[in-house]
């Protein structure tokens, strides 16, 4: 059988006449080297021959030329950036993904001696290395209620590990919900329906369908944290 | 660019005939796919057309039609290869290299180079020789590619308001 492909001159499928597709006595010798066809030069280059020689599809032109012709992806479409969602009591709220190093399951925390404070439980051992870690409801200032609803009220604790400068610390969460893409302006103002505790922690509000997430203020938030090491 | 010579080459590799070609990636801003060209009137053969590239018209030359009077087949491994060629005023403008069987880039290592030993004074874009596994790739250097009345004739087109 011989293959002709388009425009090309005809190709001679040598693997179906001697090669390893082939019910012919006398094998091709290049099989003693190269064991199977797939790995033979001369097939590789048939391949190629048969792939070089693909005439175009219909619409083919036109359609890349449209494609080509529409301006460049717009400069703001870029600046989209990216938080961690998670939940902390009643309250979902986000970090943006680049300060988080990873999330895992929690360690066992140990207190530190002469430093009982609700808000720095203490250090953890991740992979080796001790962090600090501290209570994000605690230290965000956020209280449960009793009239959340009970999707509010699970638990699924989670350590976030954030950067900071060269400091590695452990936050404990309720819930991590996922990750969220929005662009620069789609953080909202902050509204003053949010307590006055909460809402010098939040640079903005994102909406997620129904719901609202506070964008925290990572500054604000490892000052509090530094004031709680004093 | 040669100027690196101890660093491996990256090159898009296509052909011209039955010859093997190479164009290094660093001279490259963009591969292409065949696309609908508007026909210039009255310009050497081997200028293919004109392209609408975001907005802006940039010059598509034949290589194959300029090498060997034979135009490009119009097959999808027939891609435009989009360079730069430096300007008499200093700017660089895009112009589009329409070259077929470009299926892939190569890593040229630099002890397989060798100098031409012949040099053509009419095509001065002809690089060095990459002896690239069994097959002799001529490397081709794109900002000489058009010379005298071709280069000419991008000025030209430059120029217009």
């Amino acid at each position: 059988m011989q293959i002709n492909s388009g425009a090309m001159a005809i190709i001679d499928d040598c693997w179906n006449r001697i090669g390893v597709w082939s019910h012919a006595a006398n094998r091709c010798p290049k099989l003693q080297e190269t064991v199977h066809c797939r790995n033979c030069p001369v097939f590789t280059a048939a391949a190629r021959k048969i792939f070089e020689s693909r005439s175009l599809p219909p619409n083919y032109l036109e359609d890349w030329h449209r494609h080509f012709a529409e301006p460049p992806i717009a400069r703001h479409e870029l600046a989209h950036s990216s938080a961690l969602v998670f939940r902390v009591k009643g309250e979902a709220l986000s970090l943006p993904i680049s300060l988080i190093d990873e999330i895992c399951q929690p360690e066992m925390i140990h207190r530190l001696p002469h430093y009982a404070s609700i808000v720095l439980r203490g250090i953890v051992n991740i992979h080796g290395q001790l962090r600090l870690c501290f209570s994000m409801a605690e230290l965000l200032g956020i209280e449960g209620s009793h009239y959340e609803p009970e999707e509010m009220r699970r638990v699924f604790p989670r350590m976030v590990v954030v950067g900071y400068n060269e400091n590695r610390f452990a936050l404990l969460v309720d819930e991590v919900l996922g990750t969220l893409r929005h662009a620069p302006e789609d953080i909202l103002p902050v509204p003053a329906s949010l307590s006055r505790n909460l809402a010098k922690f939040i640079r903005g509000i994102l909406r997620d369908g129904h719901r609202s997430i506070g964008l925290l203020d990572d500054v604000a938030m490892y000052k509090a944290m530094e004031n709680n090491l004093r | 660019m040669l100027a690196d010579t101890n660093k491996p080459l990256h090159a898009v590799v296509f052909s011209v005939g039955d010859e093997r070609y190479a164009m290094p990636v660093a001279d490259l801003v963009e591969v292409l796919p065949l696309l609908t060209l508007k026909h210039v009137p009255q310009t050497p053969l081997w200028v293919a057309g004109l392209m609408n590239y975001r907005g802006n018209p940039v010059l598509v030359v034949d290589i194959n039609s300029m090498l060997t009077g034979k135009p490009c087949q119009m097959l999808v491994s027939t891609r435009i290869l989009l360079t730069t060629l430096r300007r008499k005023d200093g700017a660089d403008k895009l112009m589009g290299l329409m070259a077929e069987g470009v299926t892939g880039t190569v890593k040229i290592l630099p002890e397989t180079l060798r100098a031409t030993e012949i040099w053509n004074c009419n095509a001065p874009y002809l690089g060095m020789l990459a002896m690239h596994e069994g097959e002799i790739l001529q490397i081709i250097n794109a900002h000489k590619l058009l010379t005298g009345e071709s280069l000419a004739l991008l000025e030209l087109e430059g120029t217009e308001p």
